[in-house]
């Protein structure tokens, strides 16, 4: 969607008819939703957030500023939203960040010789992605799906953001020997 | 080997669920109401920037409150549940009240010495001077609770209604006179004539300890019509609200006592 039409459609909601709303929610549905799941991580929560997201949008249509990159506009809210929402309910998830011990630091090894290159599993990204441990599941999900940087990865988890790089990299190392690459 | 960041996001993509009928609800509802309240206002802005929230301190505030609240209820339960008791315990002072009912001779049937004010005309004549007491005298005949003794019937106007319901509390000198008079005629006075509420002698010196202490006991008086002797009627209401007799004793030099309500005695 151009920002012309953008536009165009938070004109039409400020009118009342919904069917600007429609195309904006035909556009970004699956895109607001991505960055939503990525941060919450859960399909019931996401289905939440995404639903409010799109009411909030009709509501608040007026403070929206034409010409200033509809795309980042959306985006930002609905990380904003997903963020509150984690800490609203799920603050237990982003302590479990705070508090590593030297336990949690150490990850299961990925060996560094040649059959880390191997597939040694040809599996399903979902199937793939199940098997990373929770804190390697929200990195992967916050950086890949969210489209956030390491920066904003590591201010939400509280976390020192070598810390975040470090535990992506090794994520991204296990996922490559079930077949899937990260495109640099 | 596949993309990761294309395959994972393909698959989210698919795993979308259609949302538009939930966002159209909910865009309905938002505009009804705020043609209900005819205003523009949003309960919470959407922001650029996380908001800062701090859930611990939210049910921190919740759970203050709730315990609160629970220490309220507990300590009104507990205090109703001790007036209760107290009322309970003072009332329960005369255990053989229904006994000593029981055993004092009755006379059901409505007595001539006792008819009504509307029947005075066609009364005898020693009947006359109570139903006169009733309709002349009903301000010096009113129940006037004696200050310690009968401090716990004070207490009954707070009692809820179904608590009144319950417990019968005569609160003037003429709901005990009902009681009285058939009494006294079963126990052969006939001719009565004064009969008023005393709330100036000294109650417990009339008991002469026949009557146990802890008994809440009220004075009455009256005249036989026909020697003008006086007596005193020293009574008590018991757990049903009605008046009975303890003691009936001269009201002169003597002091002779007449009639001792056994279920009261002194044991």
């Amino acid at each position: 969607m151009t920002e012309a039409t953008f536009d165009a459609c938070i004109q039409a909601i400020l009118k009342g008819d919904k069917q600007g709303l429609r195309d904006i929610y035909d556009a970004y549905l699956d895109y607001i939703y991505r960055i939503v799941y990525g941060v919450v991580g859960s399909r019931e929560d996401a289905e939440d957030i995404t639903s409010e997201f799109f009411i909030k949008l009709w509501q608040q249509a007026d403070r929206y500023k034409a010409g200033s990159g509809h795309k980042a506009y959306l985006a930002t809210i609905a990380r904003n939203m997903a963020i509150d929402h984690t800490r609203k309910y799920k603050k237990e998830v982003l302590e479990s960040f705070t508090q590593e011990s030297d336990d949690d630091v150490v990850i299961e090894p990925v060996s560094s010789d040649n059959t880390e290159a191997e597939v040694i599993e040809d599996i399903a990204i979902k199937e793939a992605i199940g098997k990373l441990n929770p804190k390697e599941q929200q990195i992967i999900n916050m950086k890949i799906l969210s489209e956030m940087t390491f920066q904003e990865i590591s201010d939400i988890l509280k976390c020192p953001m070598g810390t975040v790089t470090w535990r992506y990299r090794e994520a991204i190392k296990k996922l490559r020997r079930y077949g899937y690459y990260e495109e640099s | 080997m596949k993309n990761l960041e294309k395959e994972y996001k393909d698959q989210i993509d698919r795993e979308v669920p259609d949302l538009w009928s939930r966002i159209e609800a909910g865009v309905d509802a938002y505009e009804a109401e705020k043609k209900a309240s005819g205003t523009i206002e949003s309960s919470t802005p959407v922001t650029e920037t996380p908001t800062n929230i701090t859930p611990i301190c939210k049910k921190n505030v919740i759970s203050i409150i709730t315990r609160i609240a629970a220490i309220a209820a507990c300590v009104l339960i507990l205090a109703a549940t001790v007036k209760v008791t107290q009322r309970t315990k003072s009332e329960s002072a005369s255990p053989a009240a229904d006994a000593a009912m029981s055993e004092m001779p009755q006379n059901t049937a409505e007595p001539d010495s006792i008819r009504r004010e509307e029947e005075a005309s066609e009364a005898p004549d020693y009947i006359a001077p109570i139903a006169e007491a009733e309709v002349d005298e009903e301000p010096s005949n009113t129940y006037k609770p004696i200050a310690g003794a009968d401090s716990d019937k004070n207490a009954s106007p707070s009692l809820s209604p179904s608590e009144s319901a319950v417990i019968k509390d005569p609160v003037t000198f003429d709901d005990a006179r009902d009681d009285l008079l058939p009494q006294l005629e079963s126990l052969g006075f006939k001719l009565i004539k004064d009969f008023v509420f005393e709330d100036s002698v000294d109650k417990r010196s009339l008991t002469d300890d026949v009557i146990s202490d802890d008994i809440d006991i009220r004075v009455a008086s009256f005249t036989d019509s026909k020697t003008s002797d006086k007596y005193y009627v020293v009574y008590t209401v018991n757990d049903d609200g009605a008046a009975d007799i303890l003691i009936v004793r001269k009201a002169d030099n003597t002091g002779d006592i007449l009639y001792t309500n056994p279920s009261y005695k002194n044991k």
